[in-house]
This record gives structure tokens, sequence and C-alpha cells, in this order.
């Protein structure tokens, strides 16, 4: 066990480098120059040449991309054109304002998707797995940040019970946790649906009921547990949906996480902050991999090595 | 999304070995038989007609401004009602329909032609192509599809064209790892083996009998992206990333509406309605004409 975690975390260090690699080159190939950001446009060009030296932009690309990852594994992530203060201040401060939501939505869905699912598995060709069916193909067609305003529409501007926008507090948590889960519970449940279904088809469960097994134990003992697995490795996937969907989520909410700020430097053209906040959420989605991974491994003793 | 869809298309869709003519009668068949695809089809096909018909249909001009009618409320007049210019919605929402259309075509177009062309040669030289070409898909599915847009337009900057690019770069992994697998089967079968001894060259042999063969998964993959891709620009186009103003990218009419939720709640209303049902046309047809086309496939 300790072994395959050594494994997985040393494979994903390649991975990082690669990522800020990319991340570092593309935006070398982006049209415009950061220095427009503070100087203007009409300013001499001795100016513009020495806030290009100050910023270090003046040094070879080769020599710009060691000094940017050497920071990297000190945790320096450099400093924001537009306001001086350096990135990972500025992402230790975003990064619990996004992480309460992602993760509020993450439990919602698994809450609300995983019974469903179980019902409709249950209870082939009812009301719940039609219901179920609807929801993910009306979920996958939907735009959640349509969803997000509608829900604004409903309960803060007409119903006023909940508020618009903002954050702290859990009444601004669930608007945004609706908006940013539900598009993805029916296509949640329709995967529990098919897996407990594949599951409850097998030899041990038909032994299990066959010995006069108690209903309940068959169903979380054998049925349950078994076919939870499909499950933990889509929720390593789902984080990454609800990583992208956060961005738009907290930008429809006025939330000031990481997602909105990524949105403003990109309007900006703050290129160390945009450089931070995806770097910041590549790891959060590899990590999250590892995890489910892991849990993966816990659950299944098959796949232990 | 796309990333599920993928798989379940992946574990191979053969083809079925029937003559060519029964082969699409029975697929039409089945198809019919299915309500989904049916009303999938029908959404698409409206959608067709609205974008081709619009300057027939649609009751204005795209920006026919009139600010003594701003903010007017559906009603006789304006069917649903006007935006904070007095431009009639059901004009912008109609003509939208062709932005939409566009970018779900080309944007397709750009992810197949580099899928197919990257799944291919890996599929069907293997070595170090088909690791340099997994190892693209990889990373590129390392990210979500709307963070990675969003990340490729902030380097390309905003705008249609550039969106449309972007989202085909986000999207041609799907089709090359499906085209890659087809490939690797296709590879060994007899008539390939056939087409080698008797001299025919690379080129010919792909184009001649793997090409044909991988049609099927390839217009589902299409199918479902046409919808994926749809959904990912009214997203960039309401975040000021895609169509810029007067276009009226459903998306964007979106974003000018969240200022007037308050007063005119259905400037943002009917463009997500319009959004809602093109997507779910092409969902729906995507996955019946998967089932239709391999039916073992079916309740996946």
């Amino acid at each position: 066990m300790t072994a395959y975690l050594v494994k997985r975390l040393l494979f994903a260090i390649p991975v990082l480098i690669a990522t800020a690699l990319l991340v570092f080159l593309a935006l070398q190939l982006s049209p415009g120059d950061p220095v427009d950001v503070l100087v203007s446009p009409i300013a001499p060009e001795s100016v513009r040449q020495r806030v290009r030296t100050e910023l270090g932009l003046d040094k070879p690309l080769a020599v710009q991309f060691f000094i940017y990852m050497g920071n990297l594994a000190r945790g320096n992530l450099g400093t924001s054109i537009l306001n001086k203060r350096p990135v990972i201040e500025l992402l230790k401060e975003k990064l619990p304002i996004t992480a309460e939501l992602g993760l509020a939505a993450f439990l919602l869905q698994y809450i609300i998707a995983v019974p469903l699912g179980a019902i409709a598995a249950i209870n082939r060709n009812s009301i719940a797995d039609w219901f179920s069916m609807i929801l993910a193909m009306i979920g996958v067609s939907m735009p959640d940040f349509w969803l997000g305003l509608i829900l604004i529409l409903v309960f803060a501007v007409t119903l006023k019970w909940l508020p618009p926008t903002g954050y702290g507090g859990i009444d601004k948590l669930i608007l945004p946790a609706l908006a940013l889960g539900l598009p993805r519970v029916g296509r949640i449940a329709r995967i529990t649906r098919s897996s407990m279904l594949e599951v409850i088809g097998q030899d041990y469960v038909r032994t299990a009921r066959a010995k006069g097994l108690p209903k309940h134990i068959v169903m979380f003992r054998h049925i349950m547990r078994n076919s939870l697995i499909p499950i933990i490795s889509l929720m390593g996937l789902d984080l990454g949906y609800i990583i992208g969907g956060s961005v738009v989520i907290e930008n429809v909410f006025a939330r000031a996480g990481i997602g909105n700020m990524m949105l403003q430097s990109i309007y900006s053209r703050d290129f160390p902050v945009l450089q931070g906040c995806m770097f910041v959420l590549a790891f959060a989605i590899i990590l999250g991999n590892i995890f489910a991974d892991l849990l993966y491994a816990l659950v299944d003793p098959r796949i232990r090595h | 999304m796309a990333e599920t869809k993928t798989d379940s298309t992946e574990n191979g869709i053969k083809t079925l070995e029937l003559p060519e003519r029964g082969k699409k009668t029975s697929l039409w068949r089945r198809l019919r038989r299915s309500p989904g695809a049916m009303i999938g089809l029908v959404l698409i096909i409206l959608l067709l007609l609205t974008a081709v018909l619009a300057n027939r249909i649609a009751p204005q001009g795209i920006d026919d401004q009139d600010l003594r009618s701003a903010l007017q409320p559906p009603g006789s007049a304006f069917v649903l009602g006007t935006d904070e210019f007095g431009r009639d919605m059901l004009s912008r929402i109609i003509y939208g329909s062709r932005i939409s259309l566009e970018v779900g075509i080309i944007t397709t177009a750009v992810a197949a032609l580099m899928g197919i062309t990257l799944g291919v040669l890996a599929g069907y030289y293997g070595g170090w192509i088909d690791y340099i070409v997994q190892g693209l898909v990889d990373v590129s599915w390392a990210f979500p599809t709307v963070l990675m847009a969003i990340f490729l337009i902030a380097v390309l900057g905003p705008g249609l064209v550039n969106l449309m690019f972007a989202v085909g770069l986000v999207y041609w992994g799907a089709f090359a790892r499906v085209v890659r697998g087809q490939v690797l089967t296709l590879r060994e079968w007899e008539f390939v083996t056939a087409a080698h001894a008797i001299g025919a060259r690379d080129l010919r042999i792909i184009l001649r009998h793997i090409i044909p063969n991988l049609l099927s998964p390839v217009i589902v993959m299409a199918t479902l992206l046409m919808g994926d891709a749809i959904l990912i620009e009214s997203t960039l186009s309401f975040l000021g990333m895609g169509a810029q103003p007067p276009t009226p990218s459903w998306g964007s009419i979106l974003a000018s509406g969240r200022a007037y939720l308050r007063l005119a709640p259905w400037v943002t209303t009917f463009p997500g309605i319009a959004i809602m049902l093109t997507v779910l046309g092409f969902n729906l047809f995507g996955d019946g004409l998967r089932d239709a086309l391999d039916p073992r496939l079916k309740d996946r």
C-alpha cells in the first residue's frame, strides 16, 4: 500500500513539471505584452525597457523558465503584475472560498445521486428510473451558468429566500453549490444504476440470496460495496469537472475565489496570477485523482499490489 | 462531459457485417424505434431550419435598436420581449442559432480533422508516433474542458474564430483516442493484410480501407461533440471571451441580460432555453445513433 502511494506520488511529479512547462510556453506564445498592463502605451521605450528588466522579461526564454521553475520548487509563484502582491499569498487567500464551494457541490451531488441511482437500479422502469434518465439528459445539456442565473432569479430575486451573490455563511453557499452540483446529479445516478445492475446480476449475489441472507445485508454488504467501486474512480474525474465549473459559477455568483481571480487575471493580462491559478488547479486535480486511486485500492483489495 | 462519453464509445463499435443497403435501412429502423433519437432529430432539424431561414422568419433585424421600447416584457408586440436596447429578443435568438451552428460545425471539424489524422497515424504506425500522440492526448485530458478552453482563449485572445480553434484543440483528443483504438483492431483484419499482399501503399490502405470503416464511431462522436461545443461556446461568450457584442450569440445575450435580471428576467431566460434545447437535440440524437449502431452498448 505504501509502495503504491509512493509510486503514485512520484508519477505526479513529471506531470506537474509538464503542466508548468506547457502553461509557461503557451503564455509566451500569447500576443500582447504584459508591460502594457503597467505602462501607458505612449510611454518612451526607455521606460518600457526598465519595467521589462524589473520583471525579468528581458532574459532569454529558457532562463526565464528555469527561474520560474526554481521559484516554483521553493513555493514562490511570482508576483502579481497588477497589484504587486505575491501570487502564493493571493492563492492562499482565495483557496478556502473555492474549496468550500467545490466541497459543497461535490457532497451535494453524491448525496442526491447515489441513492437516486440505487433506487433506479432496484426498481427498473419505475418513476425514479425515468426521472434519473431525464435528469441526466437535461443536466448534460443545460449551461451551468444559466442554471445559476435562474436559481438567483427564483430564490433570490423573486422569493427572496437566499442572497443572490457573495461569500461567507451557509446561506450564500447554497445556490452556487446547487448550480455547480445539480447538472451532474443525473449522470452520476445513471452510472450508479448501471454499476449496481451489473453487480446484482453476479453469481455471488445470487448465492448470498440463495443461502437466505436478509435482504438488507445482501444490499449493503454485497451489492452496495461492490457497485461503489466505479463510482470512486468517477469521483476523480468529477473533481476536474467541479474545478472547471467553479470558474464559471464563481463568476455568476460574484464569489472572490480562485476561479474568479483567474478570469480577472485573463482580462487584465496578469500572467503570473494566471500561471499560479492554472498550476494550483492542476495540482488539485492531480492530488484528487491520486486520492481517488488510493480510496479505490482501499475499497477493492483486488487491485492492491 | 465528453470524457465519459468517449469511454463508452471507445470499447469497440465494430462495423456491422451487413451489405451496404441492408445496413442503412436497419440503422434507420432502429433509430426510429428510439423516442430519444427522434426527439433529438426533430430538435436538430428545427435548429437547421431556424438557422437557414433566419432572415425570413425573424420579425426584426439582428441589431434593430429602439430605445423607446427597451426592456419590454414578452407580449403581443414582442413575443419574447426586448433587451436593454429595445432589440427584439425573438429575432436575436433566431439569428443566434446561426452562430451556434457555425461554432458547432467548425469546432467539430477542427477536432475531427486533427483527431482522425493523429489517431490513424498513431494506430497504424504505432511506435514513437503512438507514444507522442497518446502523451498529447493525456495532457489535453489532464485539464477539465472548460478550464482548458478558457486558458487557450487567454493565450490566443478573445473572439469567435479563436474560440472555435481553442475548443477544437480541447476536443481533438476525444477523436484521436477512439480512432486509434479502432485502427488497432482494423489493422489486424484480413482485408488490410490482403491489401498489403497485393502491394497497396500505406496511404491507399488508410484512405480506402481504414477511414471508411471508422465512419460510424466518428459520426457518433461528432454528433455528441456538436452539443458540447455549442455549450462551451455559450459559456465562453457569457464570460466575454467568445462572441463580442452586438453579435447575437446566445451566451453573450445571456451575459448582457445579467445586469437586468431583476428588471427583465426574459433576457436571461430565453437564450438559456434555446441553448438547452439545441444541446439536448445533439445529445439525444448522438446517444440514439450510438445505440443504433451498436445495440450492445445500450444501457451503459
